[in-house]
């Protein structure tokens, strides 16, 4: 937690003196500040406190520290106070005060209050994310439950977690140009998403570059970010079409248009229009300009729009270039996922009235909103602006109001602007061109749903302020044609398997429903198959197949939506195949003088054909030589006696078809080369070397008498040479292997 | 004799058909007729007389002898130690009394389970102590009797106690020597095992002195089927210093194996010193007696 907070506090000092759009000042925040909502506090009361408490007489005592108000956490609770009261619950007061006191004086002086028993700070808390980006929590802008910050408002993002949910999270064959800064091309969060400069890749425009080099830019690659950046990789945050399998979704193409240079980044030249045409010719659909024309007042913009409208220009033939033949061939024959392309441009950061080039009626103007539902402040407003997006807040304060992506100087920074609001919306329509893109599929239906789909009367215009359009809802673009159609039932899975599933597999088959909403109050599934279980709500279907519960073969589940529509979603359980060895063991030697257990990998001796996981079962028959574990797929064999015993391992499968290897286990002090046993012998005698070898033996009873003897007698430690002496008299024998003697008593 | 001599052998016949244990009743500790490749059945009467011949002991030699031993049996493979100590008395000119005794100690073997797992180790023991009784038959010939106890013990469970019986006689005339024994019989051993009989064993043998110098030759046979013979010369200068050899063929699987001998003794004042030696032989190469005694 504590490193990303780090990294983000510090980023805003690089950031301080950088910005080209509005960009959200930095002050030092304190690292509590951080962690705790600022301006608020809660005091515990004692009893007698509590019980004489009154308000004006609490705010007159605190009124140094700018308390502002007083209030009981729990408030008299009716029926229940008597009980609240026993618990103490009524003794706990929220306190909101100046944000301006520093967090140590404000203790300080709560707790120096009379009847004061404790104070505490009210944490902030991190709502969970929907993918497994660390720092997505910070991304209010996509799904905002009001808790961030205090005057945050619930609801007021783009409505996108839905669609990841239901429809998709971006399509790598979908390509977005932004025309901006570079892209940091080796960003962590954004690797393999942004093309390559090169052809049908990204391309330098400006000035003292090669094409294909890509100058990384903080802005550029922030707008980026917004729309790509990779989801569920466990890095960084989340792009509102960055897939959802780690490995990113859409592609995007950096135009770059400006550089460092501050000369360049103002020129008035025309890599803007270059690179339009560059990102229709080589596969961009979505064109993302998070620029335009500078203006010095209301009335200068206001000239310089109208100029732009009414006069021919290289990037006003470049964006009717883009819309008419992005995604087609030079035949005009549709070879993308769209047939034309959409434009959208950031609106603008002044409050003017007028904008180019985004006022434009072929272009998607996009104003901003802040994080309280408000349209921001600074966004530049006016009927020829189609639809607003989260910007952020411009407050001096908290960063957190801003928008939080990807950064070139710094791996995460918040900006705040139009620029921000405008990716938004570029990755919205990079989803819905995901999901619906496809032969036929046209500009116009993407422009259609998007700001058709958008949600009205949602932001708090300021007082004089008029826009064309509604606030960016990702799923309300997705949804706002089938929703038109009441009867329409529609199924969708995110599925992509062949429905052929080993038998001894779980799988989970999601569907999603989308259409008639009374309809789908009714949704069930059936089927032939005793191993599948459903569990099915309004718009979402789950069916659980349990394989093993089910004799292979081919079945049939079926979703119904009341009596108006089904789905059949046919799949086949495949024969089970029993395990395999693949190796022998060979017979070993365990040595029982000392502790150390022979371990054996059972995935070298044993698979199985269908990929399962093996459960194993071990038996030792004859001499318990050792003790048996199995860990996952490791035999553990721990010494335990001496002698000869028989292992037998069992490799099993879920539907317990096994397969078995046995091996001789002689344990055995290893640390002798020669065992001879048993002594006293009553019929046999046994010599066994620690390895395959030939003896000299010779044994000779007490009047010296050769008795038996041999010259290169093999032997081994699982063939031991025997020596008959069930012929000799009771008495003491002398053994001799090569030149060692042993005294062998004969019982 | 005739007649005794072969209900003896019928005898020996039937408990040949059993296997024999306490095999360390044959070696015998006598260092002077080791070192005559263990030709003493015709000896004269030494303190070893009841390892030899106890029928002697009523014949020539001293009047008393006595002796103690040390030996080292097979030292390369058995590497036993073998401890004794001998004697007998002529009472009166007819009768004679003797005592044996011999211990055997064995190397500390590790005792070893039939799953090859040791626990512990044991030092197996044998040892045997015998009282004999001679008598003069007649002018020259004499015959007797020894008594013994015999104690094994081989492992903690393997320990057994046994009493025997050997029988002799022996015959002297102007330098000529006969012998004749029947050893070893007795009651049977075991071990928990089964019954191992006491090694039976005929031994006979002659002897001829002249100016110093003896030879003599034995033959055995051992209950079991095996044959054993010897030849051996000893030769006295002043009747103080005694050089000795021998040869002794035995049954390679049976019997106490080939080998050669040699052998020192010394007597002075009553007091003497024998030693043995034994070679050419593998197995029992290398194996020594030693004693020293006193007689008059």
């Amino acid at each position: 937690m504590k490193r990303p907070l780090i990294a983000f506090a510090l980023l805003l000092c690089v950031l301080a003196g950088c910005s080209r759009q509005s960009l959200t000042p930095s002050p030092r925040v304190e690292e509590n500040h951080v962690r705790v909502l600022p301006g608020r506090a809660e005091i515990l009361l004692t009893e007698q406190a509590a019980e004489t408490f009154r308000t004006e007489r609490f705010l007159g005592q605190t009124a140094p520290l700018g308390v502002l108000s007083v209030e009981r956490v729990f408030p008299d609770a009716g029926e229940f106070e008597a009980r609240h009261r026993a618990a103490g619950l009524h003794r706990w007061y929220r306190v909101r005060y100046d944000t301006g006191v520093p967090l140590t004086r404000a203790q300080a002086g709560l707790e120096s209050i009379e009847g004061v028993e404790s104070v505490s700070f009210p944490r902030r808390k991190a709502r969970r994310s929907y993918f497994n980006d660390p720092l997505a929590k910070y991304q209010w802008h996509y799904a905002n439950d009001g808790t961030l910050d205090g005057n945050f408002k619930k609801g007021i993002d783009i409505n996108v977690e839905p669609v990841w949910r239901e429809f998709t999270a971006g399509s790598s064959e979908v390509v977005v140009a932004v025309i901006d800064g570079g892209i940091q091309i080796g960003h962590e969060d954004l690797k393999g998403v942004v093309l390559a400069g090169g052809a049908r890749g990204s391309r330098c425009f400006v000035g003292g570059y090669e094409a294909d080099e890509i100058p990384a830019d903080d802005h550029g690659t922030h707008v980026g970010g917004t729309i790509g950046a990779i989801n569920n990789n466990k890095i960084g945050l989340c792009g509102i079409a960055g897939g959802k399998d780690g490995r990113g979704g859409v592609r995007l193409m950096s135009c770059v248009i400006f550089s460092d240079d501050e000369d360049d980044e103002e020129s008035g030249g025309d890599e803007d229009a270059q690179a339009l045409v560059w990102a229709a010719d080589n596969g961009a659909v979505i064109a993302n300009n998070s620029w335009g024309y500078v203006a010095e007042s209301d009335r200068d913009a206001a000239r310089i729009a109208r100029e732009f409208l009414a006069y021919d220009s290289p990037t006003k033939d470049a964006i009717d270039y883009f819309i008419d033949h992005a995604g087609t061939d030079a035949s005009g024959k549709q070879t993308g996922p769209m047939k034309g392309g959409v434009v959208f441009f950031a609106s603008g950061n002044d409050a003017f009235t007028h904008d180019a080039p985004s006022e434009y009626e072929r272009v998607i103007a996009v104003g901003a909103f802040e994080p309280d539902g408000r349209m921001a402040e600074y966004s530049n407003y006016g009927p020829w602006v189609d639809i607003l997006a989260p910007g952020g807040s411009d407050s001096d304060d908290y960063y957190e109001e801003g928008i939080a992506s990807t950064g070139a100087s710094d791996p995460y920074i918040y900006f705040t602007g139009t620029s921000m609001a405008c990716p938004h919306v570029s990755g919205v329509a990079a989803l819905l061109v995901s999901h619906f893109g496809g032969p036929g599929f046209t500009n116009e239906d993407l422009l259609e749903m998007l700001l058709g789909g958008a949600r009205q009367g949602v932001i708090r215009m300021p007082s004089g302020r008029t826009v064309g359009g509604g606030m960016l809802d990702a799923y309300g673009a997705f949804t706002y044609k089938s929703g038109g159609d009441p009867d329409e039932i529609r199924f969708s899975t995110d599925y992509t398997g062949d429905y052929r599933f080993k038998s001894h597999e779980s799988v989970t088959l999601d569907w999603t429903i989308i259409g008639n909403e009374k309809a789908r109050l009714q949704v069930s599934v059936d089927s032939d198959c005793p191993g599948l279980t459903s569990d099915c709500s309004a718009n979402q279907v789950r069916m659980k197949i349990n394989a093993l519960q089910a004799d292979p073969g081919d079945y049939l589940a079926t979703i119904r939506v009341g009596n108006t529509a089904s789905q059949d979603v046919p799949f086949t359980i495949l024969e089970n195949h029993a395990p395999t060895r693949i190796a022998r063991f060979g017979d070993q030697i365990i040595n029982v003088a000392s502790n150390a257990p022979l371990s054996f990998n059972l995935d070298d001796y044993f698979s199985d054909p269908d990929g399962e996981t093996l459960a194993y079962r071990v038996v030792i028959s004859g001499e318990e030589v050792a003790v048996p574990s199995v860990s996952g797929s490791t035999l553990s064999l721990s010494p335990a006696e001496y002698g000869l015993g028989e292992v037998t391992v069992t490799a099993y499968d879920a539907r317990r078809a096994s397969a078995s290897s046995t091996f001789l286990l002689l344990g055995r002090n290893a640390y002798q080369d020669l065992d001879v046993y048993p002594n006293p012998v009553t019929d046999y005698l046994y010599i066994r070397p620690s390895q395959d070898k030939t003896l000299d033996i010779t044994l000779y009873n007490l009047a010296g008498a050769k008795i038996w003897s041999a010259n290169g007698a093999s032997a081994g430690p699982f063939e031991p040479l025997a020596i008959d002496l069930r012929n000799q008299p009771g008495g003491t024998y002398s053994l001799l292997v090569g030149d060692r003697r042993y005294t062998i008593v004969k019982k | 004799m005739k007649k005794l001599l072969s209900v003896i052998l019928a005898a020996a016949a039937g408990l040949s058909l059993q296997a024999q244990g306490v095999a360390f009743l044959n070696i015998s500790p006598d260092p002077a007729s080791a070192a005559l490749a263990g030709t003493g059945i015709a000896r004269t009467a030494d303190a070893y007389a009841l390892e030899n011949n106890v029928a002697a002991t009523a014949l020539g030699g001293p009047a008393m002898d006595v002796s103690a031993g040390y030996g080292r049996w097979q030292p390369q493979a058995a590497a036993v130690n073998v401890i004794s100590a001998a004697g007998y008395y002529r009472i009166t000119d007819k009768l004679a009394l003797g005592l044996r005794f011999k211990d055997f100690a064995y190397p500390e073997y590790t005792v070893v389970s039939a799953a090859g797992r040791p626990g512990g180790s044991f030092s197996p023991m044998e040892m045997a102590f015998g009282l004999g009784a001679a008598y003069q038959l007649a002018d020259g010939l004499s015959a007797g009797v020894s008594l013994h106890y015999v104690n094994s013990s081989l492992a903690e469970d393997a320990k057994t106690s046994a009493f025997g019986a050997d029988l002799a006689l022996k015959f002297e005339k102007d330098g000529f020597h006969a012998g004749l024994s029947v050893n070893n019989l007795g009651s049977a051993v075991n071990y928990g095992n089964g019954n191992y009989s006491q090694p039976g064993i005929v031994r006979a043998g002659c002897a001829y002195s002249i100016a110093g110098l003896t030879a003599s030759a034995e033959a055995d046979y051992l209950f079991t089927g095996g044959v054993m013979a010897g030849l051996g010369l000893e030769y006295g200068i002043a009747d103080i210093v005694f050089l000795r050899g021998g040869f002794h063929y035995g049954d390679a699987v049976k019997a106490i194996p080939t080998h050669a001998s040699l052998g020192l003794g010394l007597k002075y004042a009553g007091v003497h010193l024998d030693v043995a030696f034994l070679t050419a032989s593998k197995a029992v190469g290398n194996s020594l007696m030693a004693s020293l005694g006193f007689a008059f």
